[in-house]
């Protein structure tokens, strides 16, 4: 992964968020298998926490935003 | 809760909600046949994403002289997968018939100080913890 990526943004309220957490989760169905990093061979599931309690929020794929 | 396996299916929305308001958790538990208890179990599977990165300091309680410790050492690959970092120091309630009283008060002053140690540990978790989560990106 690399090190510069643009930070997500909270949709509730538009703030940067920070990732602070990856998952490799293998897939357990096709639509997680088109997910699927070849290089890990799983899906990476990202950690974003927003500098407020209860705003967590959890991507499947650095693409999905 | 609903009693069946579909883990973050039957979540409760009231307990999601503090899990992701806490800094840190406090897991107080029975030692059971070696073991957690079965709904302490189901209960933390119902979360995830709430736990990632925060500490957890847990509190073992038995009937015997060994205050849960197996208990604590069954339980560590758990909090690991769920996201939770252990802390350094537990507390051990061991013969806790004989630690409080029937009205549940406190019987050993001793179990003051080691609580006071615990809570001042995992408070420093929870900050340190909270920073990195809140300002330091993965991979930085």
């Amino acid at each position: 992964m690399s090190k510069q990526q643009s930070k997500m943004i909270c949709p509730k309220c538009g703030d940067e968020m920070n990732h602070h957490a990856d998952k490799l989760v293998y897939p357990g169905s096709a639509q997680e298998a088109e997910k699927m990093d070849p290089t890990l061979g799983g899906v990476i599931d990202e950690t974003h926490c927003l500098p407020a309690p209860a705003a967590l929020s959890r991507h499947a794929g650095q693409n999905d935003f | 809760m609903p009693i069946d396996d579909a883990g973050d299916g039957i979540k409760d929305p009231m307990f999601s909600q503090k899990m992701a308001m806490a800094d840190g958790l406090v897991i107080v538990t029975p030692e059971y046949n070696h073991s957690f208890p079965g709904l302490l179990k189901h209960v933390l599977d119902s979360c995830l994403k709430e736990y990632i990165h925060k500490p957890a300091g847990i509190v073992g309680v038995s009937a015997g002289p060994f205050g849960g410790v197996r208990v604590i050492q069954d339980f560590l690959p758990v909090l690991r997968e769920l996201g939770l970092v252990n802390i350094f120091w537990d507390v051990n309630f061991g013969n806790v018939g004989k630690v409080f009283d029937e009205s549940g008060n406190l019987l050993d002053p001793a179990f003051v100080g080691r609580t006071d140690k615990f809570l001042n540990e995992l408070v420093w978790m929870s900050k340190t913890l909270r920073h990195g989560r809140d300002n330091i990106a993965l991979g930085s």
